[in-house]
């Protein structure tokens, strides 16, 4: 399986050079290994469905307990044939779609193989840090397939708002996985599923999950980028936005509604946002006029009708749920590419412009009718499997139960409304429209539509396949005596009667169409999602640009001062409440201490207050060797030696630069007031060091336990009577290496600052005019070329005439 | 406790320069920080004794201490020569008045929030090379 996922993006990483020489042949290329994946799994599906799971693990980092483990089981069967199958076929029906050298096709080969292959892993991984890693690739894949070239603003905003919604439900569900990882001390699922863990922290993890399985299933209130992503070109929006992507929410739902059994928010948020994705979502679809957002609300609501069955954790909506998932998959990626097809022949698709094109694309007609049906849930396609076992999870329950049916059969009778508008808006001769023009679609547009459309109705007739993988899937919930099994006839019961209400209410709502629309033209509606995240993006970026303004003052003095302050509020308040009493208080250790303290005492406040740089750097001179004795009476004769050496090095460097640089400092304090506020901090800061050197002198009364060893072993381990330079050349040899290459890397600096200013020096003086110039070497340089050439005013610098500038004129 | 003060003092003069606005102040302040943290590091050293680390040794004072503040005077020495190098381009290019005005910082300067600029949100150019000074903003 791993190998599945590497090759699709190895051939991904392949496929920009195919492509840029042929749109086609990269399709073609990229379809192979989506194929490859779903033949090997449908040669497992026997073995898999007999309740044999096939896992695949590689410790990557087994110290960390990190590994990558795929697992193919039935849900991952099903997501599996879904995500490979309809991959292949919209690969290859991109090549019709984009035309040969599309820029947009170029782009979308690589990528969309790319996101076959983390889906495929998405869908396959059994570790939660692994679903997060490939949910994450797959937001990105769909930001840069929305996106295309962003040359469009409504591209860049939509492929922004579908990343920014689900990165951060990704970023939310992250912290849920990790609640949910740390409280089964496991992070595998197969794991969590055996054992569930339970406790007060389930619950949160829950709620984090689905925040994250909602924004990625476009669920209520983050149901907006869906919509919006609809700027994709078609196959991407049938492929990541109808058959794909949009399932990893509602998947990761069916994966871990085992792990939550024992948590009721689950089931109760689940068909809550559910219920109100579905309908809501569903009422948008019956007025839109743009087929493909049409079907995008359609998707909504769909996703959110799963939701509901997957979220329940019964057996039977584990059943309706998984068949539910199977013919959405088919039917919503089939209608999609009609309406691809649709807008590729006749150049629209909105309702009001189409027009009779049911007699002109009559092949087209026969692939969306089943598609439709499917949609609608009408006998015998997947779709009315599903809606009956749907009906069927809650009509034998409370109050509860029945609301939730009841908001069902709504949902229900809009999606049968808008699946009606959808034929009527593409096909149907409409009054007062002229017939829409168009041509007639090849074989490779139309098959690719075809597969899935006739798919779900096949797959409705040999409902026994599907009732085998649902019941695979199912059989972690308890079944009960009767369980429930999929089949196109169950008798006359209650199920029925709601798929009856639905299908009547739904064409009574499409014949209703207009005065329903006017209705709607008259509520108000006070919630509007998309202008919810534009006003919290909005909001975002002036909370942003308002803290940086504040945080960034471009001030030094401002920046060291918070720092500081920090430091004292923190480390302050530790050492004040610290338990180390100050045991050794002695004035001095040795009386020499004392002048030397003095010493340094004077040439600080010298330099605090000298007006002459030179004052103040051989004040920093007299401080420097003054340090060095401290080192001397403290029994560190190397320090010192370093010390002297040091300082006197610096002091050179000093005087070097102070050539440069007026004799006084400059005295214009712009703010006076604040003079006494830097003063503060600094006495702060000073007492705080002087407190602390008290307490950590007196801290340790032993020396520590690798002091000792150091000491005890510098003779015979490192040959070393000095034990410090033991640790410094051998010991510890390493920190000095880095010691060296800092002051190496330092040195580098130092050199380049130095011979910049040399060079652009050399330039300024040079600034004769070089046509000028150039003149007078020509009627110089025949003859005496090597000969001593005209002395010219300015460069001084070579009689000879012969600075490299010169040179580079010659030739 | 005279090593205390000495600390104390260096730190608070360090911090103190460090806040001021001239170049050449502001690396002398790091200097001094400099010296503060390198005295702390020796008088934190246990048990309190006199005596180098040099085999024959009867009462060695800690030498871990005193390897990290060699290390550390090396490390100082090489920053406070490329602090002087810096302060030396710098105090030349505002001398020449020349400072290139760099694209990118001059779209991050004006797109940033006006009342938000720095406290003296001025422009460089503007007065550089009056002075002849080294002043940070």
């Amino acid at each position: 399986m791993l190998a599945l996922v590497v090759s699709h993006l190895l051939v991904a990483l392949a496929l920009p050079w195919v492509a840029a020489r042929n749109t086609r042949a990269a399709f073609t290329v990229a379809a192979l290994p989506p194929a490859a994946a779903l033949v090997w799994t449908l040669g497992h599906a026997g073995a898999v469905l007999g309740g044999q799971e096939i896992v695949e693990s590689l410790a990557w980092a087994p110290r960390l307990g990190l590994e990558i483990t795929f697992r193919l089981d039935p849900l991952a069967l099903l997501m599996t044939v879904l995500v490979s199958g309809i991959g292949v076929l919209v690969l290859l029906y991109c090549p019709g779609y984009f035309g040969p050298g599309s820029a947009d096709g170029r782009r979308s080969a690589p990528l969309l193989l790319a996101f076959a292959g983390v889906m495929l892993g998405l869908v396959l991984a059994d570790d939660l840090l692994l679903v997060y890693v490939f949910w994450e690739l797959t937001t990105i894949c769909s930001f840069l397939l929305v996106g295309q070239s962003g040359i469009s603003r409504e591209q860049r905003r939509s492929a922004m708002q579908a990343l920014v919604v689900t990165i951060f439900g990704g970023l939310v569900m992250l912290l849920g996985f990790v609640v949910l990882g740390e409280a089964a001390g496991t992070y595998r699922i197969s794991e969590l599923v055996a054992d569930p863990p339970g406790g007060g922290a389930m619950a949160a993890a829950a709620v984090l999950i689905l925040i994250g399985a909602f924004t990625k299933s476009a669920q209520l209130p983050f149901h907006n980028w869906l919509p919006a992503a609809m700027v994709a070109p078609t196959p991407v929006s049938a492929y990541l936005h109808a058959a794909s992507m949009v399932k990893a929410g509602v998947f990761l739902v069916a994966r871990l509604t085992p792990v939550f059994a024992g948590v009721v928010a689950w089931p109760v948020l689940t068909a809550v946002f559910g219920l109100l994705t579905m309908i809501v979502a569903g009422w948008r679809a019956l007025h839109e006029y743009d087929l493909k957002i049409l079907l995008a609300y359609g998707t909504v609501s769909q996703l959110g009708f799963v939701m509901v069955l997957v979220g329940a954790g019964t057996h039977t909506g584990a059943v309706a749920g998984t068949a539910m998932l199977l013919a959405h998959g088919l039917f919503k990626s089939a209608l999609f590419l009609v309406v691809g097809i649709v807008d590729h022949e006749a150049g629209s698709r909105d309702i009001r412009e189409l027009s009779g094109l049911g007699r002109r694309l009559p092949w087209l007609v026969v692939i969306a009718v089943p598609a439709a049906a499917s949609m609608a849930g009408l006998p015998p396609t997947l779709g009315f499997l599903g809606k009956e076992a749907a009906f069927e999870v809650f009509l034998h329950g409370g109050a509860g139960q029945a609301a939730i049916a009841a908001g069902l059969v709504l949902g229900s009778v809009f999606t049968v409304g808008y699946s009606a508008r959808l034929l009527w808006g593409a096909f149907a001769n409409k009054p007062g429209i002229p017939a829409t023009a168009a041509h007639a679609p090849g074989a490779g547009l139309l098959l690719p539509a075809a597969v899935p459309a006739l798919a779900g109705v096949v797959l409705g007739v040999v409902y026994p396949a599907v009732d085998e993988l649902s019941a695979a899937y199912a059989a972690v919930f308890e079944a009960g005596t009767d369980p429930y099994h999929l089949a196109l006839w169950h008798g006359l019961n209650l199920a029925l009667l709601c798929s009856l209400i639905a299908l009547a209410g739904g064409l009574v709502v499409h014949a209703a169409r207009t005065p329903i629309t006017r209705v709607r033209g008259r509520l108000v509606n006070p919630l509007n999602a998309q202008r919810a995240y534009e006003r919290s993006m909005a909001l975002l970026e002036r909370v942003a640009v308002g803290v940086t303004g504040r945080v960034q003052a471009g001030s030094l003095p401002t920046y060291l001062g918070i720092i500081l302050l920090t430091v004292l509020a923190v480390s302050g308040t530790a050492l004040l409440t610290r338990s180390t009493p100050i045991e050794q208080f002695r004035a001095w250790d040795r009386i020499l201490q004392v002048p030397l303290a003095i010493a340094i005492l004077i040439a600080v406040a010298g330099v605090v207050r000298a007006r002459r740089r030179l004052t103040a750097v051989l004040l920093v001179g007299v401080i420097g060797y003054g340090i060095g004795g401290i080192f001397i009476i403290d029994g560190a004769p190397d320090l010192a030696l370093t010390q002297f050496l040091v300082e006197t090095l610096t002091l050179v460097a000093f005087v070097f630069v102070l050539r440069r640089l007026p004799v006084r400092f400059t005295q214009s304090d712009p703010a006076p007031g604040l003079r006494w506020v830097k003063m503060l901090i600094a006495v702060g800061g000073g007492v705080f060091m002087a407190f602390a050197s008290m307490i950590f002198s007196s801290a340790r009364q032993t020396p520590s336990g690798v002091s000792e060893q150091y000491i005890a072993r510098a003779e015979q381990g490192a040959g070393a009577t000095n034990v410090v330079n033991a640790i410094i050349v051998d010991f510890r040899a390493f920190d000095t290496i880095g010691e060296i290459s800092v002051l190496a890397v330092a040195a580098t600096g130092v050199a380049s600052l130095i011979l910049t200013s040399r060079h652009e020096r050399r330039r300024r003086r040079g600034s004769l005019p070089i046509t000028e110039r150039s003149a007078a070497d020509e009627s110089a340089a025949p003859g005496n070329a090597g000969a001593a050439g005209p002395i010219r005013p300015g460069t001084g610098e070579d009689p000879q005439g012969r600075d490299p500038r010169q040179e580079e004129v010659r030739e | 406790m005279s090593d205390a003060i000495a600390t104390g003092m260096l730190a608070a003069a360090g911090i103190y320069l460090l806040m001021q606005r001239g170049f050449v102040r502001a690396v002398i302040g790091f200097l001094l920080l400099q010296h503060a943290v390198n005295l702390l590091l020796i008088t934190a050293r246990a048990p309190q004794r006199d005596e180098a680390p040099i085999v024959p040794l009867n009462t060695p004072s800690d030498p871990l201490g005193q390897a990290f503040v060699l290390t550390a005077i090396v490390i100082g020495l090489g920053s406070v020569l490329f602090l002087l190098a810096v302060a030396l381009r710098y105090s030349r290019l505002r001398n020449a008045a020349v400072v290139e005005q760099h694209p990118p910082d001059s779209a991050a300067r004006s797109s940033r929030d006006p009342g938000a600029t720095g406290a003296d949100g001025r422009d460089d150019r503007a007065d550089g090379g009056t002075q002849g000074g080294d002043e940070l903003p």
